[in-house]
């Protein structure tokens, strides 16, 4: 963390001073957690053991966690706290998932807008103008789209819901949903952004594209939020009856963009690929305030 | 001699598993939940709140992970949870400003209370993937790639997702230093 940041200047370069966080010196502090609470694997173990001892430091703070461990269960050891831990597992609710996840347990407003975007295109089409953000200009190269899929991309910009056409122009910080028409059962989503970097949104963890299931206009999971990586961002869409390995479609894709523009996915061909691809991209305003 | 259950019930942890799971992550695990609550008694009753899941959810545990990783999972999404009820109630954990940031991590300097204040303040309505990651990087100081291992991403996605948090954050605290000029403004 950087600890000189000229707070008393521009408010929000202080912000990002405070936000840059270097990364930890190893053995990082998660690693000595982990190894105070033998949780590390073996390798890994032996090797922190000996990267200690060329840092008093980091063994002091191995210490200290071992120390706390063991005032932790002085004071609250397991024979005392068995039968609350029990009861409050009973009490769980019969379908309450381990991890306590947040995305089936917050139903907040954004999370209600989406679903209601995917429910009714026609009232949202009502409701909301189309916005300035819009490219509309017709020399911009559009979409594409390989196989029977539609596939169409939402902003929440300012607040409000808006269509995108290719091109558009957002900020860091907007929010992006894609919708598709389809049917087939497995979606896998990257990006590639202005640096060259390939990004995976869908399946959030996992080798595989993740199931997904067929039908109109069906939002995919999760909205997307732009980063502030220069230059423009391109989307791909993979939708597939069988589950597809995403590092060989993230290799792909940077194949095709080879480090240089990611517009070159537009003209990328997937036509070997068991997959219907849908393709999108949008600029990024880096000066916007 | 073999058994076989003819039961499906889910049968959880034998008193000896979940022995063996409390004595070897509950300090860490309550460690964790205190970095992110920022307050003892509401960090004990998270960790507890962390074992009771565990306990319902063992025979769904799929060994992917360690128990431990997916321990602080769980306590990962709990807290989060934890500090958006919170806020929707105004309650005290907003009200408190002690912070510890358990053994061996060091003192918490001003910066880093700074740091997590902010971070906490836009965690409330922050998209989910983020404000999880940003948790893992702000309040538990994992490196990226320690993220990726833990979340299942990888490393560049990682580093573009916190990256995308941060334009977040700006927003947001742009918005409010809008709304507080414009409340200045007013009272003129």
């Amino acid at each position: 963390m950087n600890h000189d940041a000229p707070h008393d200047e521009d408010p929000m370069a202080a912000l990002d001073a405070l936000l840059a966080r270097p990364e930890p010196a190893d053995p990082s502090p998660h690693t000595l957690r982990r190894l105070a609470a033998g949780d590390l694997p073996a390798a890994e173990a032996a090797a922190a053991r000996t990267a200690l001892k060329e840092d008093p430091d980091a063994a002091e703070r191995l210490a200290a966690l071992e120390a706390e461990d063991a005032a932790f269960h002085a004071a609250r050891p397991f024979a005392a706290v068995e039968d609350e831990l029990r009861r409050r597992a009973a009490a769980l609710p019969a379908d309450g998932p381990a991890a306590d996840g947040l995305f089936g347990r917050f139903l907040r407003p954004r999370s209600l807008f989406w679903a209601l975007a995917a429910a009714s295109t026609a009232l949202l089409l009502t409701l909301f103008a189309p916005h300035e953000r819009l490219s509309g200009d017709p020399d911009v190269p559009g979409n594409r789209l390989k196989g029977s899929i539609t596939l169409d991309a939402w902003g929440e910009l300012d607040g409000a819901a808006t269509r995108l056409e290719p091109g558009a122009t957002l900020q860091p910080g907007d929010r992006l949903q894609f919708r598709v028409t389809t049917t087939r059962s497995h979606l896998a989503l990257l990006g590639v952004d202005g640096t060259g970097t390939v990004s995976r949104y869908q399946p959030v963890g996992g080798d595989l594209s993740t199931p997904f299931a067929p039908g109109q206009a069906r939002p995919l999971p999760d909205a997307l939020t732009l980063d502030d990586a220069p230059g423009p961002e391109v989307f791909v869409v993979f939708l597939s009856d069988q589950a597809l390995l995403v590092e060989d479609l993230e290799q792909r894709m940077h194949d095709a963009v080879d480090g240089g523009d990611p517009l070159a996915l537009l003209a990328a061909d997937w036509d070997d690929l068991p997959a219907d691809v849908g393709t999108f991209w949008a600029r990024k305003d880096l000066d916007a305030p | 001699m073999l058994v076989f259950s003819l039961s499906s019930t889910p049968s959880g942890p034998t008193p000896a598993q979940l022995e063996a799971l409390y004595t070897q992550h509950a300090s860490f695990v309550h460690a964790r939940c205190r970095r992110i609550l920022k307050d003892e008694d509401l960090a004990w009753d998270a960790t507890q709140d962390v074992f009771a899941r565990a306990i319902r959810s063992w025979d769904s545990f799929d060994g992917r992970s360690s128990r431990g990783t997916w321990l602080y999972r769980i306590a990962t999404n709990l807290c989060l949870n934890r500090i958006r009820d919170a806020a929707s109630r105004r309650d005290k954990l907003h009200q408190r400003r002690d912070e510890r940031p358990g053994a061996g991590s060091g003192p918490a300097s001003p910066a880093q209370v700074e740091v997590h204040e902010i971070v906490r303040a836009v965690l409330v309505d922050m998209p989910e993937d983020l404000a999880r990651l940003a948790v893992l990087y702000y309040f538990e100081d994992l490196t990226q790639a320690e993220i990726a291992a833990e979340v299942g991403l990888s490393v560049p996605t990682v580093r573009k997702r916190l990256r995308a948090f941060v334009a977040q954050a700006r927003k947001r605290i742009a918005r409010g230093l809008e709304a507080q000029l414009a409340a200045a403004g007013d009272s003129l």
